[in-house]
C-alpha cells in the first residue's frame, strides 16, 4: 500500500482572476479567422435584418457587435481590421453610400476597439464570465460604453450632417443606441463561456437536464411571446416566468448555462416582438423596443451575475474542501499526533495518531482538557506551559502522558499558540511525538559511554585512535600520562612516538596491516617516554565508525606497559644463562675425565719424546736433526699442554667477576635450589640456617655460586662416600669479624683427615676417584679474589666443615662490636 | 729370523710419532696407523710382531681390534694403551687376551719390557711368571678384606666404587689395595689382573 500522494494544492488564481492571453496566429489561421469573423458578422447582420426586423431596412437585434467583442476578446485586436470590414459592408448593403458607411465603419470599429481595452486592458475581464466582476465589467464597460459611444455619436451625426441617413438606419431614439449594447450583453457571453475550458465533461444526467432546461426555455418562451397563447397568458408580467428558468441554469450549468437560456430567451423574444406577437409588442412600438431591451438586459445581467456568484461560491468551496483533504492527509500521515484546544486548553480536535499515542479515541479526547492526558506528577507542569503559552510561548518541552491503561509515554510537545486578529489568545495546537525510544536510547548511549569512559579512562593501559588520515582522533588519560603530553599537544597531530631503532620497521609494517583484512595487529616495541624506554604491546584494530561492514575509518590501538615483564624476560634469560655456567661448572667432574685425556695426550708425547731424546744422546748415536726435531715436538706439546689448562680455566671462571652488592639469602637460596635435585637423589637434606639481617656481600654472584655450589656437592658425594646414618648438609651464614660474612658448608661424611684440611686446597689434590682436585683450589683463588677466604675444618663428631668469608659491602653494622 | 716389527695403532698424530721414535731409539723397527682399519688392511702376516694399540680411537676401538685379532691371528701380542679412567676397559681386554696394558702418561721402560715381553712371547712379568702356587700361595696371605679389594681391583673397579661396595671410605681402600700390591707382588695394575687371572680368581 502506497501512501496517497500528495495532490498539488490549487491556487487561489481562478477566484482572482486569470492573466488571459490571445493564442498566436499564423498568417493563414490569421487570415482564415478575420474571413470567418467578417463573415459571422455579416451573415448575422443579414439574418437579423430577415429575422428580426424592425422597418424601414433595420433590425430589432444586431448580432454583431456582440460577436465582434466576443472575437477580439478571445483572438485580440487583431481582428479590427475584418470587424472593420465587415460593418462596412452591412452598412453598404443597407443602401448607406460608401462615404458614410466607412466613416460609419470607423466609428464603430473605433467604438468596439475602445470597448475590448477596456476589457481586456483595463479590467483584464475573464472569459468565462465566472465571477460579478466580470459580468459588471461586460455589462458596464462593454454594453455601457458602446450605449454611451452610439448615442453620442448619433446625436454628432445628426447635429453635424441632418440630411445624412444614419447607419442601421435606426432612429436616434434611445432605444437605437442600446442595439449594440445589448447584443454585447445577449451575444457576446455564449460565445466567450463556449470558449471558456471545461473542468468536466456533462454526466449523462447532466446532459438530460441540460435537455429538458432547454425544452423547457423554448416552451415557456413559445408561450409567453407567442399571441397564439395569448388568450390564455396575455399579461405583461408574463416574460418575468424566464427568470427561474435563468436561476436554474446560473445554479446548474453555470454562466455558460445561463449565456445560452438568455440567448435562447432573447431569440424568440425579439423574434416574436418584431413579428408584432407578444407582451412588448403590444406596446407602442418605440416603447416596446426599449422595454425589449431593458428587459433581455436586466435577465442577461442577472441571471449572469447569479451564475457568477454561484460559480465562484462553488470554486472556493472546492477549493476549501480540496485544501482541507491535503491539510487533512499531512496532518494525519505525520508521524506526529495533532491536538487542537481552544484558549481554556479544552482539546477540539485530535488527529489520528495523537489518538494512538494517548491510546483515546477522538470523541474521549475532545471536550477535555488536556492537563488531564498529562501524569499526575506533571500536571502542573502542564498548566505552567500552558500558561506560558496563553503569552505567546512556542518553546517545546517534555511530557510524560498518562495513556489510557494508566502506562506512561513520554513525548515531545512542540505548542502552536494562535491569537486572533486584536492579538488575544484563542487556543492552538500542538505536536506532539513519542520519545520513549529516543529517550531509551539517549539513555542507553549514555550509559554506555559512561561505561566506557570509566573504562578508558580509568585504566592504566594506553588507547589511542587514529584516523585514515592518521591522525590522532583520542587519546586515553593513562596514554598522555604515560608520555607527559597535553591532549591539545596530541589531538589532530600524527602519531609521533620516539621508537627504539629496532623497532621501527616491524611497527610500521603492523600499523599499515591494521588496515588491511582482518584489521587486527599485535606487536610490541619500545617507546621513550620521560621515564626512560618503555616496552609496550600494542593491539590494534581497524573499526568503521558507523556501520559493520564498511570500510574501517579508524584504528583503536591498546598499549600495555609490559616492561615489567620483559625486564623480568630478559633477567630470566640472563638467570638461564648464569645457570648454563653454573651447571657447566657443576659437571666439571664429569668433565674431568675427558680433561684429563686432553692432557694426558700431549704429556705422553712429551714423555716418549723425550725418553727416546735421552736414550739417542746416551747413546752417542744421536743424529742432531732428528733431537732437535723431537725437542720442537716436545715444546709444541708443552703448549698443547698448556692450552689445555687455559681453557679449562676459561670455561670454569666464565671470564671476569662483576663485583656487586649481593645479598648472601639469595647466593644460598640460589645455590640451594641447583643443588637440591641430586641431594633429594641421594636422600641427604640441606639444611640452611641463615642468620637475620645480614649485610650484603661485595661478590660476583656467579662466582660465589660456583664456590659454594662446588662445597655442597663436594660434601654431597663425600656423605654418599661415607656410611654414616645421618645424611644432612648445613649451610649456614652469619656474621664473622672484621667486616665479613662467614658462610659455612658441612657435612656428615666421614670427614678430612687433619693433614688433608689444607692439602684439598692444592691443585690436582683429590679424594676422589674421578676427581682431578681443581675446584677446591679454583674455589680459594675466586674467593681469595674477593678478598675473603676459604678453608677447611673438622667438624665435631664426623664430616667435614668448610668455611667462606666474603667482605660486607658497607661498614659493618654497629652492635656487632 | 726376520727382524720384528712393532705395530702402533693410535689416532693421535704425536703419541703415535713419538712413540715410534721412542721404540726406533732401543733398535726396534716401528711402523704406525692412524686407524684400526689401515692396519688390518696393511701389517704383515708371518713377521715377528706385536701391535701397541689406543683403547680409545674413532671408528673401531682397541678393544674390537684385538678382539678381531683373537678371531684371525691369535699369534700378534697386543699391548693396550689407556688413558684416565679408562682401566676397566684395560682389565677387559687383558681378561680377552691382551697380552699387557699401559696407562698414559706411562714410563718408557714400562712400555718397553712389555714390548720386549710381548715380543719374546713370554709371560709379562717375572712376578706373574711365578708359579701358580707360588701365586696362590701369596693370595692366602691377603685378609679376607684384602682379597674383596684385590677381586674388585681386578676386575677394574674404582677405589671409591670398592669403598662404596664395601661399606668402606676411600682411603681405607687405598690402604688395602697398597697391602695387597705389596703382599703378590704386583707392580702394576695389569699384574695384579693377570696374577687373578692366572689363580682363576676371576674369569678370563
Amino acid at each position: 500500500m502506497t501512501a496517497p500522494s500528495a495532490r498539488p494544492i490549487s491556487t487561489a488564481a481562478s477566484l482572482v482572476g486569470r492573466e488571459y492571453a490571445a493564442p498566436p496566429l499564423r498568417i493563414g489561421r490569421l487570415v482564415a479567422l478575420s474571413i470567418a469573423v467578417a463573415l459571422a458578422c455579416f451573415v448575422s447582420a443579414q439574418g437579423a435584418l430577415l429575422l428580426f426586423p424592425a422597418g424601414k431596412g433595420t433590425a430589432m437585434l444586431v448580432p454583431a457587435a456582440g460577436i465582434a467583442v466576443a472575437a477580439l476578446l478571445l483572438w485580440g485586436a487583431r481582428l479590427l481590421p475584418a470587424i472593420f470590414v465587415a460593418h462596412v459592408l452591412v452598412d453598404l448593403s443597407t443602401g448607406l453610400p460608401l462615404g458614410p458607411a466607412l466613416l460609419s465603419g470607423v466609428f464603430a470599429t473605433a467604438s468596439l476597439a475602445s470597448v475590448y481595452f477596456l476589457l481586456d486592458q483595463v479590467v483584464r475581464i475573464d472569459r468565462a464570465l465566472s465571477r460579478i466582476h466580470d459580468v459588471v465589467a461586460l455589462a458596464a464597460l462593454g454594453a455601457g460604453t458602446l450605449v454611451l459611444l452610439n448615442t453620442v455619436g448619433r446625436y454628432a451625426m445628426l447635429a453635424l450632417a441632418p440630411d445624412v441617413p444614419l447607419p442601421g438606419a435606426i432612429p436616434p431614439d434611445s432605444a437605437a443606441a442600446l442595439v449594440a449594447g445589448v447584443s454585447v450583453l445577449l451575444v457576446a457571453p455564449p460565445i466567450l463561456t463556449w470558449h471558456a475550458p471545461r473542468r468536466e465533461p456533462l454526466a449523462r444526467s447532466q446532459r438530460i437536464e441540460a435537455a429538458c432546461l432547454a425544452a423547457v426555455t423554448v416552451v415557456i418562451g413559445v408561450v409567453i411571446f407567442w399571441d397564439y397563447f395569448m388568450p390564455m397568458m396575455g399579461y405583461a408580467e408574463m416574460p418575468y416566468a424566464l427568470f427561474p428558468l435563468v436561476f436554474w441554469a446560473a445554479l446548474r450549468f453555470g454562466p455558460r448555462g445561463v449565456s445560452w437560456v438568455v440567448f435562447a430567451a432573447a431569440v424568440m423574444a425579439v423574434g416574436f416582438s418584431s413579428h408584432g406577437q407578444g407582451p412588448f409588442a403590444a406596446r407602442d412600438p418605440g416603447e416596446g423596443v426599449l422595454a425589449l431591451y431593458l428587459f433581455l438586459a436586466v435577465l442577461a445581467t442577472t441571471g449572469s451575475l447569479f451564475a457568477a456568484v454561484f460559480s465562484q461560491r462553488a470554486e472556493a468551496g472546492r477549493l476549501v474542501r480540496e485544501s482541507e483533504q491535503q491539510y487533512r492527509l499531512l496532518v494525519e500521515s505525520m508521524n506526529e499526533g495533532l491536538v487542537m484546544h481552544d484558549s481554556a486548553g479544552v482539546m477540539t480536535y485530535a488527529s489520528e495518531r495523537f489518538c494512538e499515542l494517548t491510546g483515546y479515541s477522538r470523541d474521549e479526547l475532545i471536550g477535555r482538557i488536556g492537563r488531564e492526558l498529562a501524569v499526575p506528577e506533571e500536571q502542573a507542569k502542564w498548566t505552567e506551559r500552558h500558561r506560558l503559552r496563553r503569552q505567546g510561548s512556542r518553546e517545546s518541552f517534555e511530557l510524560t502522558l498518562a495513556r489510557k491503561g494508566g502506562e506512561r509515554l513520554a513525548v515531545h510537545v512542540s505548542p502552536r499558540p494562535l491569537l486572533d486578529a486584536k492579538g488575544e489568545y484563542v487556543g492552538g495546537f500542538a505536536l506532539v511525538s513519542d520519545i520513549t525510544e529516543r529517550r531509551r536510547t539517549e539513555q542507553a548511549l549514555r550509559e554506555s559511554e559512561e561505561k566506557y569512559r570509566v573504562i578508558v579512562e580509568t585504566q592504566s593501559d594506553l588507547v589511542v585512535k587514529i584516523g585514515r588520515d592518521g591522525r590522532v582522533a583520542f587519546v586515553s588519560p593513562s596514554y598522555r600520562r604515560m608520555f607527559g603530553r597535553d591532549e591539545s599537544e596530541l589531538l589532530g597531530q600524527p602519531l609521533e612516538l620516539e621508537l627504539h631503532e629496532d623497532d621501527r620497521k616491524a611497527t610500521a609494517q603492523a600499523w599499515s596491516a591494521v588496515w588491511e583484512s582482518p584489521h587486527f595487529a599485535s606487536f610490541e616495541n619500545r617507546a621513550m617516554t620521560p621515564q626512560g624506554w618503555r616496552w609496550l604491546a600494542w593491539t590494534a584494530h581497524a573499526v568503521a565508525d558507523d556501520k559493520a561492514g564498511s570500510e574501517p575509518s579508524s584504528v583503536i590501538a591498546v598499549a600495555h606497559d609490559v616492561t615489567a615483564r620483559r625486564r623480568a624476560e630478559e633477567q630470566a634469560r640472563q638467570h638461564l644463562q648464569q645457570l648454563a655456567h653454573v651447571s657447566r661448572v657443576s659437571s666439571m667432574g664429569e668433565m674431568a675425565s675427558a680433561i684429563a685425556h686432553e692432557i694426558n695426550q700431549p704429556l705422553t708425547a712429551i714423555a716418549n719424546y723425550a725418553y727416546a731424546c735421552l736414550r739417542l744422546l746416551r747413546s752417542g748415536q744421536s743424529k742432531q736433526e732428528e733431537v732437535l726435531q723431537a725437542m720442537q715436538q716436545v715444546a709444541a706439546e708443552a703448549e698443547r699442554a698448556g692450552e689445555v689448562m687455559r681453557k679449562l680455566r676459561s670455561f670454569v671462571r666464565g671470564g671476569e667477576g662483576q663485583l656487586s652488592a649481593v645479598e648472601v639469602s639469595f647466593l644460598v637460596a640460589e645455590v640451594l635450589r641447583f643443588a637440591a635435585p641430586e641431594a633429594r637423589q641421594s636422600g641427604i637434606e640441606l639444611l640452611p640456617a641463615i642468620a637475620p639481617a645480614l649485610a650484603p656481600v661485595l661478590a660476583d654472584s656467579i662466582q660465589i655460586q660456583q664456590v659454594l655450589l662446588n662445597l655442597v656437592r663436594n660434601a654431597v658425594e663425600a656423605i654418599n662416600a661415607g656410611d654414616s646414618e645421618v645424611r644432612e648438609v648445613w649451610i649456614g651464614a652469619g656474621r664473622a669479624d672484621g667486616g665479613h660474612v662467614e658462610i659455612t658448608v658441612e657435612d656428615t661424611g666421614p670427614g678430612l683427615a687433619p693433614d688433608a684440611l689444607e692439602k684439598v686446597f692444592e691443585p690436582f689434590y683429590t679424594t676422589k676417584s674421578e676427581g682431578i682436585g681443581i675446584g677446591l683450589a679454583l674455589s680459594r683463588s675466586i674467593v681469595d679474589a674477593h678478598g675473603g677466604r676459604l678453608w677447611a675444618s673438622a667438624a665435631p663428631g664426623r664430616g667435614a666443615r668448610f668455611h667462606l668469608t666474603l667482605p660486607v659491602v658497607e661498614e659493618r653494622q654497629s652492635g656487632n662490636g | 729370523m726376520a727382524e720384528p716389527i712393532v705395530y702402533v695403532v693410535d689416532d693421535e698424530p704425536a703419541i703415535r710419532d713419538s712413540l715410534a721414535m721412542l721404540l726406533r731409539s732401543v733398535g726396534l723397527r716401528a711402523r704406525t696407523f692412524a686407524a684400526a682399519r689401515e692396519f688390518l688392511a696393511g701389517y704383515e702376516r708371518g713377521v715377528p710382531a706385536c701391535l701397541i694399540a689406543d683403547v680409545r680411537m674413532p671408528g673401531m676401538s682397541g678393544l674390537e681390534l684385538q678382539e678381531t685379532l683373537r678371531a684371525t691371528d691369535a699369534a700378534l701380542p697386543v699391548i693396550i694403551i689407556t688413558g684416565h679412567g679408562d682401566i676397566g676397559m684395560a682389565v677387559r681386554a687383558m681378561k680377552s687376551g691382551a697380552s699387557d696394558f699401559i696407562e698414559k702418561p706411562f714410563n718408557e721402560q714400562v712400555l718397553l719390557d712389555a714390548v720386549h715381553r710381548a715380543l719374546a712371547r713370554q709371560p709379562p712379568t717375572a712376578a706373574v711368571s711365578a708359579s701358580r702356587a707360588e701365586l696362590e700361595g701369596r693370595v692366602t696371605t691377603l685378609t679376607s678384606r684384602e682379597r674383596e679389594v684385590m677381586l674388585l681391583i681386578a676386575e677394574g673397579r674404582p677405589n671409591k666404587v670398592v669403598a662404596t661396595r664395601l661399606g668402606l671410605s676411600t682411603r681405607t681402600v687405598e690402604v688395602h689395595r697398597a697391602k695387597v700390591m705389596e703382599k703378590l707382588q704386583a707392580r702394576s695394575l695389569a699384574d695384579l689382573v693377570r696374577m687373578a687371572i692366572a689363580c682363576e680368581l676371576i674369569q678370563p
